[in-house]
């Protein structure tokens, strides 16, 4: 009997050293202040932290998941820390990046030229292609059942774009249509959905009979049946990283070396989130500043650079 | 304490013990497990709700995000609060309304990497587990809902209070299945607790009825075993201490009647003492001693106890004429018995002997010695089986130690009339003596005396006659020779009366008979010399000691027998040499002789059974009146003791 009330104490005891394993901390919920009078936690203190901003494209918390994703390739390579910053739709990031908001910068061709006619941003590196090139294009697409058979049918119709400042989202459809005469006042109606996938999903809706969009999600949702190509672009220059003209030159050597090393299809495709939807899939190649030379003649004639 | 209170307590004991343990368990396992439970749900519910909140806050839609809130908390019961932190750490919503607890945003932060965290927040509210969450992976937005605990301890509460109910219910109905099962369990118990009790008491043939095969069962057929085997034992112990206090009880009176042999030299006291004894071991109350006698005289009755006096007195003698007590004494017989049914002429048939009993049998226990029965020793007794064979052989024990004690008693008589005898011989010898020498005196001077003095004269006379008559002279000188061989020849008969020296000189047989011719003849007794066996030289204490043997008898033929005729015979054995002297007197009775009162008249007889006995030999006397005596005396030839050595030269001498 002694044996049993010592072991069933000793199982209380255990039991209650169990239960009281964790502590609670004090918090009075009732005790409200003004939020101008709250004392928030201090940051971390962290030695250096390069800002990364990005062109939104895609749905906005997708676009975060894969630029954080990349970041950790960057920290991993160049023992930097870096930070995602999102900036506002429509420029945000051209102006981020030109003020210094941020340091390096995803950004498409549009969105470069207009940083460097602005703030003098230098692009450092393009997103390789399928083919191994820095270059991509841009396609006009309608729906599968639509009467639209060519570019030039396009005249008269509705037409669906993607963000103003997205290249292969509106300068270079609209490059197309300007090149077989079509201006936007020849067109029905128009629209700047904002992203490739709102644009997609205006003329797959039918809000809108025709749509221009990057060439790898135009040629994806095409092999689904979800659209029918009518056009596609010659290749222009892709996107890329792009730095800000006051960051350390020892730090965009760095970085850029990382990126020329990026591999992300072999090697580097651990940890990478989707950056197959990104404009820069297969890597990287060094730009050059020849490249943009007829996109910068284009954007001046439709006035996206003012 | 009882068992079954034992149980009992045991069991209320183990069932609280158990039901604290359950309810401590469910405390902590069910408690645990909702704990987990409320934090996985919050997690993923924090987590689909960042999940969800990514684009509006990505796109600054602070409406969106305070909607979302305060739907969650309107939504779920559960859920306390919620709050936001945005891309650049500060509050972009909450579900506070106006203003924010001060505490609540140091509480919980996520620092670094971390991706989620949950932390147990103590509020007034009570436990409040709050659960932060990365709103997107690599950015500083968090997400924060408070899940409040108070439904977990609700259910918990409610658990243990059904736990609780359990084990109050599960205690009565165990009190009552312990009872039932005690009662079920001590029952053989309580009987053979009983029963140990009753064994303790010294009921030995307590057996405990054997009702199951259960380890109780064995228990009680183990007790039913020890129970036997202490019966068996203790029967055996009885058994033993009653052998021991039977035998010390025959022990005891052995002592008893060695102490009353021992302190008692009075014979007959001895008897009492010891018959006593024997009728207290023998718890008997009537008994009797008879001793033996000789000459075919009745035995007598030396002591008795519990009988009548007129039994005492007369009925023992007829008793003895037919009873084997009797036999007993004529045959010797050793062997104790037990005399039943009395005869008919037994005086102590029928003899009352209180408590409404009745005499009917009497013990017959040899008082025996030396292989001789001296008496008998008689118990009456109510039952035959009164005297056992242990009974039997205590009293013969009894009865051989009495046997000893009177023959002790007979042989201290003996011994005393012997001294007696011894001290009036040697008063005797000391008389003789006196006597002797005043006859030896009293010759040398009537006789030597007045001769030498008449000598002394002669010579005087033949002196004078010698001068003046020389015939004269001779003649009286021849007168006085004649004188001096009649002197002689007197003093030679002096000593020859001392001691002949033919005896010393040609041994036994010519000083016999040179004794016998001078003294017997000399008084007209006609004396016959027979030898018998080769004749030779004796030792000479035994040639003495015949010799003067020979002579009292002579003695006392001429003194008392008025004898015509003697014969006188020796014969020599190889081995013993004896004499005998026969005489045709008047004779005598040969008791009233040697057991006379002053011994004056068997002074003779005794002196020649004396020397006899110094030599080792028998004496014998055969004498009636009016018809002679016959003496007869043998003595071995072997060399007697020192003792006697010195007596017989005492004696010689």
């Amino acid at each position: 009997l002694k044996k049993g009330i010592l072991l069933g104490g000793v199982l209380l005891l255990v039991l209650a050293g169990c239960v009281s394993q964790e502590q609670a901390l004090p918090v009075h919920l009732s005790h409200l202040v003004a939020e101008s009078e709250l004392t928030r936690p201090a940051p971390t203190q962290e030695e250096q932290i390069i800002t990364f901003g990005f062109d939104r494209r895609l749905e906005p918390k997708e676009d975060v998941k894969m630029y954080v994703s990349f970041l950790r390739y960057l920290e991993r390579e160049t023992g930097y820390r870096f930070k995602l910053h999102v900036s506002s739709r429509d420029g945000g990031v051209v102006r981020d990046l030109g003020i210094g908001v941020v340091q390096f910068a995803a950004i498409g061709t549009l969105s470069y030229l207009q940083a460097r006619q602005r703030y003098g941003v230098r692009m450092l590196v393009r997103g390789l292609n399928a083919e191994g090139k820095g270059e991509y294009q841009a396609i006009i697409f309608t729906r599968p059942d639509s009467d639209i058979q060519s570019i030039e049918d396009i005249r008269g119709r509705s037409f669906a774009f993607g963000a103003r400042t997205s290249t292969q989202g509106h300068l270079l459809p609209r490059l197309m249509l300007a090149e077989v005469g079509i201006e936007l006042a020849d067109l029905k109606a128009f629209e700047y959905t904002g992203s490739h996938a709102d644009c997609a999903n205006a003329v797959i809706s039918g809000r809108y009979e025709v749509g221009g969009m990057q060439d790898t999600l135009a040629r994806s949702l095409a092999e689904r049946g979800l659209i029918r190509i009518i056009a596609v672009s010659r290749y222009y220059p892709s996107s890329g990283i792009a730095v800000n003209p006051n960051v350390d030159p020892q730090i965009v050597n760095v970085v850029k070396e990382a990126l020329l090393t990026f591999d992300p299809l072999g090697e580097d495709a651990a940890g990478l989130y989707h950056w197959e939807r990104s404009e820069m899939p297969n890597g990287f190649i060094s730009a050059n500043d020849a490249d943009y030379v007829e996109l910068q003649r284009w954007a001046e004639r439709f006035g996206l650079l003012d | 304490v009882k068992i079954g209170t034992k149980l009992t307590l045991a069991m209320s004991v183990l069932v609280v013990a158990m039901g604290l343990l359950t309810v401590a368990a469910i405390h902590v396992v069910i408690g645990s497990a909702l704990r987990q439970e409320l934090q996985q749900k919050g997690l993923t519910l924090t987590g689909h709700l960042a999940e969800y909140l990514a684009n509006p806050l990505l796109d600054n839609e602070q409406l969106v995000v305070q909607q979302a809130l305060d739907d969650l908390v309107n939504g779920e019961s559960d859920v306390e609060y919620a709050y936001v932190i945005g891309f650049d750490r500060e509050l972009i919503a909450h579900t506070f309304g106006n203003g924010f607890p001060a505490d609540l945003l140091a509480a919980n932060p996520l620092t670094g990497d971390e991706q989620q965290r949950v932390r147990l927040l103590d509020t007034e509210r009570g436990y409040v587990r709050d659960v932060a969450f990365r709103v997107l992976e690599g950015m500083d937005a968090e997400l924060h809902v408070g899940f409040n605990e108070q439904g977990i301890r609700r259910s918990l509460g409610r658990t243990t209070g059904i736990i609780t109910g359990l084990a109050v219910l599960a205690m009565l109905v165990g009190w009552v299945a312990v009872s039932a099962l005690s009662r079920f369990i001590t029952r053989p118990l309580v009987s053979l607790t009983q029963g140990v009790h009753r064994l303790g008491s010294g009921y030995l043939e307590e057996v405990v009825p054997v009702a199951s095969g259960d380890e109780v069962g064995d228990l009680a057929r183990a007790f039913n075993r020890m129970a036997a085997n202490l019966r068996m034992t203790i029967e055996q112990l009885r058994a033993s201490e009653e052998g021991y206090r039977r035998r010390a009880r025959d022990l005891a009176a052995l002592n008893a009647v060695a102490q009353a042999i021992s302190h008692q030299t009075d014979l007959e006291h001895t008897m009492e003492r010891a018959l006593n004894k024997v009728l207290e071991v023998a718890e008997a109350r009537a008994g009797w001693v008879c001793l033996a006698r000789e000459n075919n005289r009745p035995p007598l009755l030396i002591a008795y106890q519990g009988l009548p006096l007129e039994i005492a007195r007369q009925g023992m003698a007829l008793c003895f004429g037919d009873c084997l007590c009797s036999q007993a004494l004529r045959n010797h017989d050793l062997q104790p018995m037990i005399v039943t049914p009395l005869a008919d002429t037994c005086p102590i048939k029928g003899m009352d002997l209180g408590e409404g009993r009745q005499a009917v049998c009497h013990t017959v226990i040899p008082l025996a010695a030396k292989g001789r029965v001296l008496g008998v020793l008689s118990v009456v007794g109510h039952d035959p089986a009164c005297f056992g064979d242990e009974m039997l052989e205590l009293l013969g024990a009894i009865g051989r130690q009495l046997g000893v004690a009177a023959e002790n008693a007979r042989l201290w008589d003996e011994l005393r009339r012997r001294e007696a005898l011894r001290g009036q011989l040697l008063n005797k010898v000391i008389v003789a003596q006196e006597e002797e020498r005043r006859r030896i005196a009293r010759e040398l001077h009537d006789e030597t005396s007045q001769s030498l003095a008449s000598l002394v004269v002669g010579l005087k006379a033949a002196q004078a006659a010698l001068s003046i008559d020389p015939a004269r002279s001779e003649e009286i000188l021849n007168g006085l020779r004649a004188s001096i061989s009649q002197t002689v020849k007197e003093l030679h008969n002096i000593i020859y009366d001392l001691r002949p020296t033919l005896l010393d000189d040609l041994g036994l047989i010519p000083a016999l008979r040179w004794y016998a011719e001078s003294r017997l003849e000399a008084h007209g007794v006609e004396v016959e010399l027979g030898i018998k066996g080769t004749a030779r030289r004796l030792p000479p204490e035994v040639e003495t000691a015949l010799f003067r043997i020979a002579q009292e008898a002579m003695t006392n033929v001429v003194r008392h027998a008025r004898a015509s005729q003697v014969r006188l015979g020796l014969e020599f054995g190889t081995e013993a040499v004896a004499i005998h002297v026969w005489d045709n007197g008047c004779g005598f009775e040969v008791e009233e002789t040697l057991d006379a009162e002053d011994g004056r008249r068997g002074f003779g007889l005794l002196g020649i059974q004396e020397r006899a006995t110094l030599l080792g030999g028998a004496f014998e006397v055969h004498s009636q009146p009016g018809k002679g005596t016959e003496l007869r005396v043998q003595v071995p030839l072997s060399p007697p003791g020192g003792e006697d050595g010195q007596d017989t030269d005492l004696v010689g001498g």
